[in-house]
């Protein structure tokens, strides 16, 4: 069966391109198009991996990685952060959070598709 | 020190006579004049009158702390001693006076009247130096209430920048990573579809009208930050004005299916202001009204001239702003930041250019009212004469 993704972005192309690459390498995709959206998707499914924006308004990435992290259920999801933010200081944040990796944007279709495999397999 | 430096004022005020004891006490011994003793009754009492007891107490036991002197006999003949008060006495009242007072205790002599006077001239200019003092501790400290003010200021300010920075870079980012994957998306995969194809192009050509309007709206800004923006005054026909706006509306308007009515005042026909930028405010107000409506309900621009302001304002019947927001809608990228469901199209930028423009015009915009039946945003501007262009 294929790998279960969760994708959470609030800009809704991103999430587009980020459905339509995911879809076509074989994935099964969950879209949230806020904070809100991918908690209550995180409390009913059991994703193999998030992909995961930070800086939304509603409940930013920092605290739905934390509810992951700390979630039983949850305990072999993989998290990916997928942000804008690209100081060193914000990677060591989201790392620090038990994210499992984190990119930058803009990113690289190619980079994330390898990345996101590594953490499946 | 700071050992001493206990939180109460009596402890506070003990420690600088500690300080004062150490200082007074490692006075080089030649530099000693008074070779005579005196009764230490009679240097204790003259030290309460000006000192006060508590003090006296705690400076003589730190002398004797200090010299490792057990009793007071042993004190009164210490040489020590005699400087050591004179010295303590006059920070209270006066080198001259100390000397003549404590000159009296040990001569056991009566002071003379020129002394006398010599003592009530510098408690004079003692009074007078301490008011001075007090003047300018005052001046000082309100000095530094001030830099503390500003210093408040530029960390708020930097934070400000910072935080509008990084909105920015986030901003950019954002179409950025759309055109990016797509563009990807679009080389790199076989078998698209042609409603894909052409799906994706759009995007990344709205994508690309976004960052270049962000771009020029931030420039904008800078140039009213920076007050290069000036006004190009004309006289404009109301009608024709707003006939312009809704033309500039009228596929948003159509789309909602939502009536633009415009309520002019019948003794304004024409105003003298930048007819572009003010176009821009209108738009940009009646865009978020139209933005925040239901289908199939109406917005009002009305105008009325009120002695020598002009009022416009714009009526929407929208859902309404939560009265916190009526300031910080203002405010740059505020309705990014504030996005609660969806993330709302724009910039985020509209309101602060509003505002700049309508402020280069010597006017206010402000939210005249909101409920939940809809809101009204107005707009106030001196009428400018046409000897005033």
């Amino acid at each position: 069966m294929s790998a279960k993704l969760l994708l959470v972005d609030d800009e809704p192309n991103i999430l587009l391109s980020l459905d339509f690459l995911m879809r076509k390498n074989g994935f099964q995709v969950l879209l949230a198009r806020n904070g809100t959206e991918a908690m209550q998707l995180l409390k009913e499914q059991t994703p193999d991996l998030v992909i995961l924006d930070i800086m939304m308004p509603d409940v930013d990435g920092y605290q739905i990685c934390q509810f992951i992290k700390g979630d039983g259920k949850l305990k072999s999801t993989k998290v990916i952060f997928l942000s804008a933010k690209s100081k060193e200081s914000d990677i060591v944040k989201g790392l620090e959070l038990g994210a499992d990796a984190y990119m930058t944007k803009p990113f690289a279709n190619k980079a994330l598709l390898e990345k996101v495999k590594e953490l499946i397999s | 020190l700071s050992y001493w430096y206990k939180p109460s004022n009596y402890e506070k005020q003990q420690a600088h006579i500690y300080v004062d004891v150490f200082k007074y006490s490692s006075v080089d011994e030649s530099q000693i004049v008074w070779k005579e003793f005196a009764a230490l009754s009679d240097l204790k009492s003259l030290m309460i009158k000006f000192m006060g007891e508590e003090k006296t107490n705690v400076a003589l036991n730190s002398f004797m702390k200090r010299f490792g002197i057990s009793g007071e006999g042993e004190m009164t003949s210490d040489p020590r001693l005699i400087p050591f008060v004179e010295r303590l006495l006059s920070k209270f009242v006066g080198t001259v006076s100390a000397r003549i007072l404590i000159e009296s205790v040990i001569k056991e002599k009566d002071i003379f009247i020129n002394e006398m006077m010599d003592i009530i001239q510098e408690s004079k200019e003692v009074i007078s130096l301490n008011r001075e003092l007090t003047k300018k501790s005052n001046e000082l400290e309100k000095a530094k209430s001030e830099l503390e003010y500003i210093n408040q200021q530029l960390i708020l300010h930097d934070q400000t920048k910072n935080e509008f920075l990084s909105t920015v870079s986030h901003e950019l980012k954002s179409p950025l990573t759309s055109i990016r994957s797509l563009s990807e998306i679009l080389s790199e995969s076989d078998g698209l579809s042609e409603q894909e194809v052409s799906n994706f192009s759009g995007i990344i050509n709205k994508e690309s009208a976004r960052i270049t309007r962000l771009i020029n709206q931030l420039l904008d800004l800078e140039k009213y930050d920076t007050g290069k923006e000036t006004l190009i005054l004309s006289v404009i026909n109301l009608t024709e004005f707003f006939e312009d706006i809704q033309d500039a509306l009228k596929a948003e308007l159509k789309k909602k299916d939502i009536e633009l009515m415009i309520h002019l005042d019948r003794k304004l026909n024409e105003l003298i202001f930048d007819r572009d930028k003010l176009m821009q405010v209108f738009i940009n107000l009646v865009g978020n009204s139209i933005k925040f409506s239901q289908n199939n309900t109406k917005v009002e621009i009305i105008l009325s001239k009120i002695g020598e302001k002009i009022n416009m304002e714009i009526k929407d019947m929208g859902h309404g702003i939560d009265p916190l927001y009526h300031d910080l809608i203002f405010d740059r990228f505020f309705q990014a930041k504030d996005q609660t469901i969806l993330k709302p199209k724009g910039s985020g930028l509209g309101l602060a250019i509003s505002k700049k423009i309508v402020e280069l015009h010597k006017g206010k915009i402000y939210v005249k009212a909101s409920s939940e039946k809809g809101t009204i945003f107005a707009i106030e501007l001196p009428q400018i004469k046409n000897d005033e262009r």
